[in-house]
Formats: C-alpha cells, structure tokens, sequence
C-alpha cells in the first residue's frame, strides 16, 4: 500500500469513529429506553435542543457546562415525554414526533442570530454578545492518548480524539453493564418484555419507564452537544438532519443492545465520512447531493436486510411501544 | 395410574394452614362464589376439581390477592388476614402457577426466577445463584440449565421455572391451576412426583383440575365445584370416579327440561365434515380426524371442556383458519378454506366467541357493525357506493326484532353490554342472509339470564325453520336444554356423538373428563 | 371501565374512567380550548424569548383584516390542505405516514421534468400541458409514497423510519437536480429551474389564483368527504385501521386496500408539489416547499381526519405561515417561530384527545393490611 492509500485510510477511519459518535450516544441511549418499553421518536428534537444548547453555553460558560445543560435540556424533555406517554399512556409515536418538532422548532428559534444574542447575553452579561452571530463555538480538543496516538491507521482514530468520543465507548459499555448485569437492569428489561409481570414482582414501573426515558433523552442531548461542539462547531437550521431517525434505526439494527450499539454506529459513521470523502474524488464534486442520500438509503436497506436476516422475528423487547395500565 | 401408591399415607394434621370461610364473590351478571368454605392442611395435595366456569380459579385467585372477596374471611395460620395483591399473599408464604405461563420468554431460567428478589444484590453473582437453583432443581429431579432462554423450553420445564420462582420466595402454600393441560403423559407423571415431594417437605398443594383422573391419581383430599359453591369435599380414599362425576357436572342433570325437537321425519345432511384435521397455533394438531354431520332443523352441540379443539374446529368451518387436510361440505360443495365473506354468502353464519372482542368493531357505530359483512353487497352497495339508507333501515330491524337495547342505531357498538352485543351479532347474521348454517360459539357466555334465555329463543326459532345450527358450549345444562343431538370433543378427538335422549350424568361425564368413548362408558 | 396510575406511594390513587361517549359539541370545544391553550404557551414561549406575546397575536390577526392577505393565507393553505387531506387516507388506515413532504417534492420533479420536455419539443403541445403536468405529479407523488407501504407489506420495515429517510432523498434529488442536470440556462447562475409557462397553471378566467385553488381544493374536499363516507373502499380502509381481525371476518382485502389508500394520499400531495412550483413560486428552486408535508401531518390530526375540519385547519395554518412573514419582515422575529406554534398544536391535539377519552378522578386510598 501506498502512502496515500495509508492516509487516506487513516483519515477515513478517523472521520468514521468522530461521526459515529453522533450515533452512538444517541442509539445508547435509545437502547436503555427501549428496553424499558418505551419508544422515543423524539430524539431527533432533543438532538437539535442539545445541539443549540450546547453552541450558547459554551460561549457562555465553555464546554463543560454546555454539555451538562444539554444533558439536563434533554432530560427535561424526556420528562414531558414520560409524563404524556407513561402517565397518560398517549400514542408513544405521536408524543415523539410533537417533541421532535417542538425541538427542532424551538432549536432553530434559538440559534437565528438575533435571538441567539440575546440569550448568550442573559447566559452570561461578561461575554461579547455578537459572538453568537458569527454561529461558532470553539470546538471540544482532542486529548492525545500519548504514544497511542502515533499508532499507524489506527491512532489518529481511536486515540486522539475529544473526550466525548472516549465517553461514547465508557456510556455504551456502562449502559451494557447496568442493563445486563445488575440487578436494575433486570428489573429495567422486565419492564420492556412484560410490565404486567415486573408490577407484580414489585417492580416500579412507572419509576422504571421515567427513568429510562429521562436518561435516553438526556444521552440524546449530549449527542445533540456533541454534534455541534464536537463535530461540526457551525451553527444551521436543521443541524440534525435526521440522525435522530438514523439513531432510531441502528438501535433495530444493534438489536437494542449498546455494546452493538458500537459496531452499528461507527458504520453509519463511516457512511457519513464517505459521502464527504466521494465528492473529493471526482464523483459530485459539483454537485454532492446524490452522495448525500446515501445515509437514508442505506438506513431503508439496512431495515430490509434486518428483516430479511432475521426472517420476521426481529428480537425487540415485547412490550415496546405499548402503554401499561393495571386494568381493574 | 394407581391410585395412592405414591402417597405418604399420613392423615392431614389438624389445624389448618389456610382456612376459608363464607367466600363470595360477584362479578358482574355472575355470582362466581357463593358462600364458598375451604380448607387446606400442611402437607396434603387437596384437589380443587370442578368443570370450566365453576369458580375455581376465583377461589384461588382470592387467596392469591388477585381478586378481594365480596365477604368472608381468609385465616393463615389461624391469623385473619386482608390480601390486597399478589405481593401480600407471597409474604405468607402462598404462591400461584398460572395456566398461562407468567414468564419472561425473552430471559434466562435464573433471571426470570430472580427477578426484583430481595436478596438479590445490586451486581448479583449469577454462578452463585445458578448454582443454587441447579441445587433446587435437581432435589426435584429436574434438569434445568439456569442459563438458557425461557423461551425455548418446553411447558414441562416452564412450569419447573414457575415452581422455582415460588420456591425461593419461600413459598409453601402452592396453587397450581391447571398444571398439566400443557404437559404430555410422562411430563404429568413427573409433575405429580414433584408434588408429592413438595407435601413431604411439609408444603401444602392445591391442584386445580376438571380432570378426575388426575384428582384421584395425585390429592389427599378433593373438593368439588359446581357454579360458584362447593358440592363436595371428601378424602380422596373415600369417593368413586361416579360419585365425583356426578358432582361436577350436577346432580339435576336429569331435571333439565330439554326443547328438542324431538324425532323428524326424513334428514337433510347441511353440513358434512370428514377427516379434518387443523393445526394450533402453537404448531400442535389441535382438530384430529373429525368426522360430522350437521342436519337442517337440528341443533347439534359441541359439548366438551374448553382447549380441547373446539375453537379450531370452529375457525376451520367459518374460513379463519385453513385446515391441514379433510373435507367440509356445506349443502353439497366443499368449502374447506374459503374465505368467511365467501361463505357468508354460501349461507354459513356464524357467531364468534366473546363478541365484543371478535364479532364488532366497538368504536364504529351499530349500524356500520351491521354493514361489516355485506357492505359489497346488494342492496347495501352499488358500484362501490354505500347505500347508508338501506344499511340504516336492516340496523334498525336488527335493534327492534333482536331487541337490541340502544339509543339509537348511531350509538357507538362498544358502549353495548354483553347481552346486546350478542343480540346485535345474531340480529346482523340473521337479518341480512338467509342462512342454512348457523355456527355459535358459546353464544350465551357472560350474558345474564334474560339475555341467554333470549339467544336460547332465538336458536330455537332458526331451528325450526330448518336452519342446521353447530353450536359449542362449556354448559352443559344448557347444551342439554337447546340441543338434539350431542358431540363430545376431548383431545381433539369427536369421541361420540349421542341423541339428547341417551345423556346421562355419568355418560356425558365420563366422556368430556376422560375422553372415554359412549360405549366404553355405558 | 376504569384505567389506574398510581400515586400509591403518596396514597393517592389518580384513576381515569374511560368515557361512554364523547358529544360531538364536547369534543370540539375540547379541542378548542387545547388550541387556545398551545397559543397562550407559545405567546409564553416567545415573551421568555424576548418577543413582545400581543405584538404576535396581533400580526396572526391581521392575516384576516386584508383581501390581498386573505388571498396570500389562501395560497399557501392551498398545498398544506392537499396534502393533509391525502395523510387523512393513510392515517384512517393506520398507516403512519410521515412522508408527504418527500411525496411532495417529486411531485415538483415531475413536473418541472413535463415542462423541460415541453419546453425542448418533447411533449402532448401547448394546451395539453396542464393535465400532463397535473398526471405526472399525482403519479410520482403516489410512487414515490408506494416505497414505503411495500416496505411494510413485505418486510415490515416502519414506515414513520422509512417515509422521512425518503423525504431526505427527495429533496436531495430536487437540490441535485435544481444544482445541476435542470438548472435554468438562463438563470444567471441562480439555483433555480426554468420558469412554468402560463399554460402549466390552474386558472380560471376572471377569478383570482387564491379562488382558483379553493374551488379545487374544495372540491377535492368533498369528494374525500365523499369517498369516506359513501364507498366501500372508504368504509373498509377505516375498519382495516380499527381491527385487523375484524376486517379479515369481514372479508376486506388488507394489502390491496394499503396500497390503494397511501397511493392517493402520495398523488394528493403531489398535487400539492405542482401547486407549490407553478403557482407559489413559478419554478423549482432550493428549499421551495417551507415544510408544507410537514405542516399536513400536524393538520390532518387536528382536523381529526375529518375532511371540512381539515380543511379549515389547514387555512390556519396557511394563516400562521402568513402572519409568520409579516413579523418576520416586521419584528425580525425567526421564521421558525411558526414552527413552534405548529409543534404545541399538536401537542395539543394529542393531549386533547386524551381529554376526551377520559374523566379523571382522584381517589384517598387506604393502606394495603396484612394482618
């Protein structure tokens, strides 16, 4: 192989495992909701809320900070979707799409220039208020893992990367442990596969379901954070582009487990580093819209090829989607 | 099976573990327990026997906090207690084996048996517990590998994790309801071995079965159901198979007045089944080689203790579930997997079980429900277009001729009772084709009197226009009342067919709890 | 019948009877009052936000006070009406269709690929142009939304997951198209297609455009109405989405059924791409639907598939997309503040719904005894 073949590698597995980091934050956190039996379509609003979020409080009071109130912006809408799917028992489907607008509304309110200034202003009166007009944040820094990161192909991949990027892996197998290992976690999958049974076990289902619910989403709004300060620090309307959806599937195709979870995003990571590595190449230089379909074709194909590969008997936990009530 | 050979022998010792006293409960239109007594002593199998809808399982239910009594008392250990759930009920000691697995099929044998338990810590040390639950298991003699799914085993080890579950909550009151009617020959045998162990240990069993067999083979003691009271309780050393089946399906049986029609002249077959055979759904041969012949102006019920076919049998009359091999002939033309619009309009009707639930579709209004089956027909619809006057009009003379008691044709059919959701089902069929087959499934479960006296009349009425009526009953007082002739179904199986005029207690008893053909039983 | 949550712990118990029947007079005025409520949270929303509530209202308002504005509210209804009037087919059937956007864009496609052909010499002429642009955006629209529901039928793939993954493609392929292959010669380097000629456009002599497209909506309207109410397709596709085992006793062919329901609901929003790109803006260019597809969904559901009140919620939208331009031109205040407003109703119809179904009640309990 050549030099360039190497770097070319190189830099493919290396845009992989950053874009993947969108996904795999997200589907994580999907996982444990799901498992929980409950669906969250809104994810791709949270996504968009942490993403804003993200963008002003880091301006305001730098990363850190902006990544924790993404987490609390999305739990908090994960609490409105508990409140209306759980305790209510509305349409999981409808109530996730209503967040996910809402979201994405809200999130494109916030980031137009005018209001951004204002509320990077009320953040915080010490910063300059038109650095939220120029729609960038610093972007979260890499952290070499010392001689790792001199590895060949490899390094620049794993080892040197932003922090959410190591935190994506820690949370995927944290998640992976709680869910199938502890004794929550037990609970928490009883609760997916036969609520009627966890109740009478004395399992708190309402508690289990808000819970896994907060948590999902509160995972989404860090994915959110991480998009924008981890990944592309610019602020548009319509930053998410779907991949809360995107998200959504691979959870299917990881077969709701995180430690899958794993595999399936880096991969759709890996399609998103290519559709901006084709058009360097030649094909859709001019033009690059045809290569940027490929993550929604291949996420059809890739729901044909689980249900053909499983034959119709796709492993999701029995309860998902279904509102529990102890009919009396 | 021998009966006693494997027991202890040892007389129940004299205070009671549980006692029950003055039990009633109501559900509404039925009284499921009436004043009902029941005792159960430390180390006896105590069968609980009675026929589908007797009020066993209420019994039980009540014990196991599942339901609360309308009065009466519960003692444990002689202390009265008040039980609120399930959970109140394993804090005593007692626990339930549903018929219908509570499992979570997707989990482990050690997971689904360790759920939410209390010493269960907050990283468990799986192998510990894996091997406690081989431990347990093996004292029983069963081998179960803690580690597999619940799903794929077979029922006989699902019912090993259901014991398991209950036993390291320490429980020693155990209620199985219905435990071998999913278990093959040798599975029972085992089951009944583990039984017998478990009252050895000084735990109290209750077996809650229709099947005498079983009761005799297995218990210490047996008590009888019948509609909501018990008839008998008596050490099982001291009754007879006849005494037993006289219980259970009633001592009046010769008091019922029968509305047969009596003998008719010449026979015109509507309906002839031969060599049908139809799957389960759970991939098990459900009807086997059914022969049978219904005739115009009879009634020809299916007696027969409910999940031993029946269902299917009717589903592969009525074009909801495709026959694996055999003939239905319906007035000279084979029908077998047709579809059921094609058959309504051969003139087959039918009248699903839990009507509510099958027969409407609860959110559209009465006279949409009436237009369910022959919206593509004339004078209905022309040209794909609805005619809602005509629609309007057959609802209308369904609510007045079957009585249906409802504001109007616009109410919406879900917020019907029972009674009238019935008689609207019948109302639509019979209004709106002319039929030559009418198939009933249990047409008057859960209807109160008035309502099932109605059904009943109307029945009669098809019957003497000639109309060939199949109908499938658990009642049997009411299979008695209606029909002509009767068909036993046990195991799939037609095991005999005999004229109204030949029932007995012990014939019909005999045949629809052992599956012992009429000429063997007589 | 009585449903229960529990509050146990407090010895509360919050229980929710499901009501007998919901009035037609109650189930309005609830939805209704959610509509008011989601416009006072939002007013809420955008004070919090730094925008003045009434200054708001007042613009939505005046959307109503103008001829000129009632014929723009009008003209933008025009294709949030079609296409919610086509998901009402897809949603009476249970059929999750999240897709009218995407269907909605090809039906732009389409149309602008008639008129370039016509344009180069390849087409029926002139005064045949109308109906061919009309045919083919009905047609690609109702293909294009036929993915999906095959999807389902042979794999079971969900179709919310499937119809907004093809909404990305489609404007993708639009913006490929409008970039590149058909992008207007004469454009002077804008991203933007050839005109629509004159003889593409629904007009009917001596009425204004905003007229014409009511009259046609409003005909497509009652023929939905229509075909609800008075055939046996309408009658089957609604009991298909209630039971599935109801409609399989009563005999109604299940995919046929599916295929037929969503095609229309792809054609109708098709329809709606055409009216976008001949009468809206008169040509394709980038971004040209603002969410129409979208904005349907949201319609559909507040109009409770019923056709007039889907139509007169459609108009409201057309109002908020109006009264949003003028305080975006007016206060400066972000286009996606509409949105906002369009998420909370629907919000509220979802809740509303809720509301109707049942009668909430707060019980004391006692303490579970073991004695």
């Amino acid at each position: 192989m050549t030099f360039e073949a190497f770097s070319i590698a190189e830099a493919i597995l290396a845009s992989a495992i950053s874009a993947g980091t969108i996904y795999l934050i997200a589907s994580v956190g999907e996982c444990f909701t799901e498992r929980a039996g409950v669906i969250n379509l809104g994810l791709e609003g949270i996504m968009a809320m942490g993403a804003i979020t993200s963008f002003l409080v880091t301006l305001a009071y730098g990363h850190l900070v902006a990544i924790l109130s993404a987490a609390l912006i999305g739990g908090l809408l994960g609490l409105l979707h508990a409140f209306l799917t759980v305790s209510l028992r509305l349409n999981q489907i409808a109530v996730g799409l209503a967040i996910t607008w809402l979201g994405l509304g809200l999130s494109g309110f916030m980031g137009a220039p005018e209001v951004a200034r204002d509320l990077l202003r009320a953040l915080n009166p010490n910063v300059p208020s038109h650095l939220a007009e120029l729609k960038q944040a610093p972007r979260l820094p890499d952290l070499r893992l010392g001689p790792l990161a001199e590895t060949p192909i490899i390094g620049r991949a794993f080892f040197s990367q932003n922090v959410l990027v190591y935190a994506g892996v820690a949370l995927a197998i944290l998640l992976w442990f709680v869910l199938f290992k502890t004794k929550w976690g037990l609970s928490l999958r009883s609760v997916g596969e036969n609520p009627a049974l966890a109740d009478s076990a004395g399992v708190n289902i309402y508690l289990v379901r808000y819970l896994a619910v907060m948590v999902g989403s509160a995972l989404a709004g860090v994915a959110g954070a991480y998009l924008y300060i981890g990944y592309q620090p610019f602020w548009v309307e319509d930053l998410t582009r779907s991949r809360g959806f995107i998200a959504l599937s691979l959870v299917i195709l990881a077969s709701w487990s995180p430690l899958r979870a794993i595999a399936a995003a880096y991969l759709f990571g890996g399609v998103e580093a290519l559709q901006f590595r084709i058009p360097l190449r030649g094909f859709g230089a001019e033009t690059p819209q045809l290569v940027m379909m490929l993550p929604y074709v291949i996420t059809i194909l890739t729901l044909i090829a689980i249900s053909l590969a499983s034959r119709g008997r796709i492993p999701a936990p029995a309860a998902l989607g279904k509102p529990y009530s102890r009919e009396e | 099976m021998d009966r006693g050979a494997e027991k202890s022998g040892h007389s129940p010792s004299p205070s009671p573990k549980v006692e029950m006293r003055g039990i009633v409960k109501r559900f509404p239109g039925v009284l499921a327990n009436d004043n009902v007594d029941f005792t159960i002593y430390e180390g006896e199998v105590h069968a609980l026997l009675g026929e589908n809808g007797a009020g066993k399982t209420t019994l039980m239910n009540i014990l196991y906090g599942i339901y609360t009594p309308d009065s009466g008392t519960i003692r444990v250990r002689g202390v009265p207690v008040k039980l609120r759930s399930p959970r109140d009920a394993i804090k005593l000691g007692i626990g339930m084996v549903h018929q219908d697995f509570r499992l979570i099929e997707a989990h482990t044998v050690v997971e689904n048996v360790f759920l939410n338990h209390r010493e269960l810590g907050f990283v468990p040390n799986w192998r510990s517990l894996e091997s406690r639950l081989e431990e347990l298991a093996s004292n029983y003699g069963w081998k179960l590998n803690p580690r597999a799914r619940v799903g794929g085993l077979s029922p006989g080890e699902k019912q090993q994790v259901e014991l398991l579950k209950l036993l390291v909550r320490g429980a020693d009151i155990l209620l199985l309801d219905e435990p071998t009617s999913v278990l093959t020959p040798i599975e029972t045998r085992m089951l009944f071995k583990t039984m017998r162990r478990m009252v050895e240990d000084g735990k109290s069993v209750v077996l809650i079965t229709h099947k005498l067999s079983e009761a005799l083979s297995v218990s210490d003691r047996i008590t009888v159901m019948r509609r909501g009271r018990v008839v008998l309780t008596r050490p099982t050393s001291e009754v007879t198979i006849e005494e037993l089946s006289i219980a259970m399906v009633g001592t009046q049986i010769e008091g019922v007045v029968s509305r047969a029609r009596g003998e008719q002249g010449e026979k015109e077959p509507i309906l002839k089944i031969s060599n049908l055979s139809v799957m389960g759904d759970s991939g098990v041969l459900a009807v086997r080689d059914v022969n049978l012949t219904v005739y115009r102006g009879e009634i020809l019920c299916i007696a027969g203790v409910s999940g031993n076919g029946q269902v299917e049998l009717v589903e592969a009359i009525t074009g909801l579930r495709k026959p694996l091999r055999g003939k239905i002939i319906l007035n000279g033309l084979d029908i077998a997997g047709a579809s059921p619009r094609r058959l309504f309009e051969l003139g087959l009707s039918y009248i699903p079980p839990e009507g509510k639930k099958w027969g409407i579709v609860p959110e559209l209004s009465i006279y949409e429900n009436v237009a369910l089956r022959v919206i593509r027909r004339q004078p209905y619809s022309r040209l794909g277009m609805i005619k809602w006057e005509s629609i309007i009009k057959t609802a209308q003379r369904v609510v007045t001729e079957f009585r249906v008691d409802a504001s109007s044709v616009k109410a919406r059919a879900g917020s019907l009772s029972g009674g009238n959701v019935q008689r609207l089902i019948l109302g639509r069929e019979l209004t709106t084709s002319n039929p030559l087959l009418l198939v009933a499934a249990y047409p008057t479960k859960g209807l109160d009197i008035a309502a099932t006296e109605q059904v009943k009349r109307i029945l009669l009425g098809l019957r003497d226009e000639k109309v060939g009526i199949l109908m499938v009953s658990e009642d049997l007082d009411e299979v008695l009342e209606l029909s002509d002739r009767i068909a036993v179904m046990y195991g799939g199986r037609i095991v005999g067919v005999i004229k109204r005029s030949e029932a007995s207690a012990e014939v019909l008893g005999s045949m629809m709890s052992r599956g012992v053909p009429v000429s063997a039983a007589a | 019948m009585q449903r229960r949550s529990t509050l146990n712990s407090l010895g509360l118990q919050v229980s929710f009877e499901r009501r007998a029947e919901i009035g037609t007079r109650f189930s309005i005025s609830v939805t209704l009052g959610m509509l008011i409520l989601a416009f006072l949270v939002s007013g809420l929303i955008f004070q919090l936000l730094g925008f003045s509530a009434p200054q708001i209202y007042r613009s939505f308002f005046t959307t109503l006070t103008s001829a000129i504005m009632l014929e723009e509210v009008f003209r933008r209804s025009t294709p949030i009406i079609l296409a919610a009037i086509g998901l009402c087919y897809s949603y009476r059937m249970g059929f999750w269709n999240i897709g009218a956007e995407g269907q909605l864009y090809l039906g732009m496609i389409a149309a602008t690929g008639v008129v370039i052909l016509q344009k180069a010499g390849i087409g029926l002429g002139e005064e045949l142009l109308l109906p061919a642009v009309a045919a083919a955006s009905m047609l690609a629209g109702g293909v294009w939304s036929l993915i999906p529901a095959l999807l389902r039928i042979k794999f079971g793939a969900n179709e919310i997951i499937t119809t907004l993954m093809l909404n990305y493609t489609a404007i993708l392929l639009a913006d490929y198209l409008i970039h590149g292959p058909w992008k207007d010669p004469a454009g002077y380097g804008f991203a933007q297609t050839v005109a629509f000629p004159a003889s593409s456009k629904f007009m009917i002599p001596g009425v204004s455009e905003a007229i014409t497209y009511l009259m046609i909506v409003g005909v497509i309207t009652a023929l939905t109405y229509l075909v609800f109410r008075f055939t046996v397709f309408g009658f089957e596709s609604r009991v298909l989405g209630l039971n599935i085992f109801a409609s399989r006793y009563a005999g109604v062919p299940t995919a046929s059924t599916l295929l037929r329901g969503v095609f229309i609901s792809g054609a109708l929003a098709g329809l709606a791409g055409l009216i976008v790109v001949s009468g809206l803006i008169g040509r394709m260019r980038p971004g040209a639907s603002p969410g129409y597809g979208y904005h349907a969904i949201i319609a559909s559901m507040l109009g409770g598939l019923y056709p007039p009140a889907v139509f007169m919620s459609s108009i409201l939208f057309g109002m908020l997309l109006t009264g949003g331009d003028l305080l975006q031109a007016g206060i400066q205040m972000p286009k996606s503040g509409v949105e906002i407003i369009m998420a909370l109703i629907f919000l509220a119809t979802i809740v509303a719904e809720f509301v109707k179904r049942y009668r909430i009640r707060v019980l004391r309990l006692g303490r579970g005894v073991v004695a």
